[in-house]
């Protein structure tokens, strides 16, 4: 069984063995996201009943609370990738790490964009300083701050190590922003009418939520795959199954 | 589901404009991370043909070159 | 083994407190430069949001310390830039001596140099504003613990950063959200000790915040330099 893992992951660790195991699974992932959000979607925007208080203002949930989470997901991925990648010296992690930093910028751009529509209608003002936004914020600072940094070096090896190092050293740093703007917030008092999507949710409105972040899974994934290939591809060309593919393939 | 009113359901219960504008804000910006990855591929198969065709062509030249000397 | 191992670890550490103080204070403008922009930058406050004296009394201190914040920024480009560029960098890092133990050497020095005199100036700088005492101390205190790790969390962005030419921007870009949560207890402090509220959890976070940031940064510090220099 160990042994199984560990094969796995170094077959996963070349750039070879990856863009052929990737391009199985992409379509899968396609799918189970497409499938995943259209159900997701009709559920939450359909079927679920307009919350008592919120009206149906609170079907903003469906996209906001999803790509929260994933903006979360997706940087602690890429510190263990960066990890890996420095620990292992591993070509595929630091891939991994780099083509997730932009997707995880979008899914916190999102998180943002529509916690500030949501909480125009609920707050009466686009932007509060509560906990979770601000905290949202900080997040987006952090994968800013990975991306300038990857994109200010000329050398590609010491970028994917200096953005690693960045990388962790943030994650290590979430739990402290989370907790010091929750301890700021505490002063301001502002009203969370947010209320979080917890067990006291009705299952008709619990299980939209949770078909729509398994498909922003499902799409984080996808995209991912993909993206990664196609850096492969770039980092690898010169060698030959990089021109066997590229040749096979036709450009209009 | 049988009392499904289609003008009721874009209404959103007078939350329209917050509710489409996040969902659709949230497709699209999705949507461009899809295209540019998308993008992204074509450049780099195009970049590698160009190249390949600009080396054989270069090989070419310098065949006829030297058939010519 | 371990004794004189670790003899010589502290003399190392000695030696190189005393090399940073030499230095530093043969190149004074990097000790000047930052008091400087620090005073510049506290005085534009009241052009932009008036000369209300009550106003002022209770936001200057959260406006000394997002000074001291830019300040402490600004300063992070010279933390290992003349040891890049004359060598003694790459020196530290072919050698036998621990090159975390260096930057804590390092940056204790320039805190001293740079976040206490820092710290005083903006407790003068607040006293003008006539708030009281009690808070002029909670001010000091924040901002003793405060620029320790501030300055050892930003020797990780500047290490991160040597070899890049112009990188005082990028540095504040990749260093600002992580000075964030130091920023919020350390205003914080001040604030609870205005409004008449307890400041000792506040102080006592700053505490643990410069408790972890002196045991983890300078690793940080070494395996980012380590890694950014070919």
């Amino acid at each position: 069984m160990w042994q199984a893992i560990k094969n796995f992951y170094h077959r996963m660790g070349t750039p070879r063995e990856f863009y052929r195991i990737a391009g199985y699974w992409i379509p899968i992932f396609g799918v189970c996201f497409a499938v995943l959000f259209i159900v997701g979607a009709y559920l939450g925007l359909v079927v679920a009943p307009a919350d008592y208080q919120q009206g149906d203002s609170f079907r903003i949930i469906y996209v906001h609370v999803p790509a929260a989470w994933m903006s979360l997901f997706v940087y602690v991925v890429m510190a263990f990738a960066g990890a890996i990648g420095l620990i292992w010296r591993m070509k595929m992690a630091f891939i991994v790490m780099i083509t997730s930093a932009s997707i995880g910028a979008t899914f916190t751009f999102i998180a943002l964009a529509t916690g500030s529509l949501w909480g125009k209608p609920t707050w009466g003002t686009w932007w509060q300083w509560e906990a979770r936004l601000t905290s949202e914020l900080v997040l987006l600072f952090l994968y800013i701050g990975i991306m300038v940094l990857y994109s200010a070096f000329t050398e590609r090896k010491t970028a994917e190590k200096a953005a690693a190092i960045l990388c962790i050293v943030g994650v290590i740093n979430i739990p402290i922003i989370h907790y010091s703007v929750e301890w700021w917030n505490s002063l301001h008092q502002g009203s969370t009418v947010i209320r979080e999507g917890g067990p006291a949710m009705p299952a008709s409105m619990l299980t939209p939520l949770l078909l729509m972040a398994l498909s922003f899974q499902f799409f984080y994934g996808w995209l991912l795959f993909i993206k990664a290939r196609t850096q492969a591809l770039t980092q690898e060309q010169g060698s030959s199954w990089v021109k066997q593919i590229i040749e096979s393939k036709q450009v209009k | 589901m049988n009392d499904f009113n289609f003008s009721e359901f874009i209404a959103m219960g007078g939350y329209a404009k917050y509710v489409w504008s996040s969902w659709a804000l949230t497709i699209i910006a999705m949507a461009s991370l899809v295209v540019s990855a998308i993008r992204k591929r074509k450049i780099l198969y195009r970049q590698y043909h160009q190249q390949t065709q600009q080396s054989a062509a270069r090989k070419q030249r310098l065949a006829r070159q030297q058939s010519k000397s | 083994m371990t004794a004189k191992q670790s003899t010589s670890h502290f003399s190392s550490f000695t030696l190189f407190l005393r090399r940073e103080c030499f230095l530093l204070w043969n190149n004074q403008e990097n000790v000047i430069q930052p008091l400087f922009f620090f005073l510049i930058t506290i005085s534009l406050f009241p052009f932009s949001l008036g000369s209300d004296p009550e106003l002022l009394k209770i936001i200057m201190p959260s406006i000394a310390w997002v000074a001291i914040v830019l300040a402490i920024m600004m300063s992070l480009n010279s933390l290992f830039r003349d040891d890049f560029e004359d060598g003694s960098l790459e020196q530290w890092l072919i050698g036998n001596r621990s090159l975390a133990l260096i930057a804590l050497a390092k940056i204790m020095v320039y805190w001293l140099f740079n976040g206490v005199f820092l710290a005083i100036l903006a407790c003068i700088v607040c006293l003008s504003t006539n708030i009281s005492f009690e808070q002029i101390k909670v001010l000091f205190a924040s901002l003793l613990l405060g620029t320790i790790s501030l300055q050892l969390i930003g020797g990780i962005g500047a290490a991160l950063t040597v070899t890049i030419q112009r990188s005082g921007l990028l540095i504040a870009i990749i260093v600002m959200p992580l000075f964030i949560p130091i920023l919020i207890f350390g205003a914080g402090a001040v604030t609870r000790s205005i409004a008449g509220e307890s400041v000792a959890g506040a102080l006592y976070t700053l505490a643990t915040l410069a408790v972890l940031s002196i045991t983890f940064a300078p690793f940080g510090i070494s395996f980012a330099l380590r890694n950014t220099i070919e």
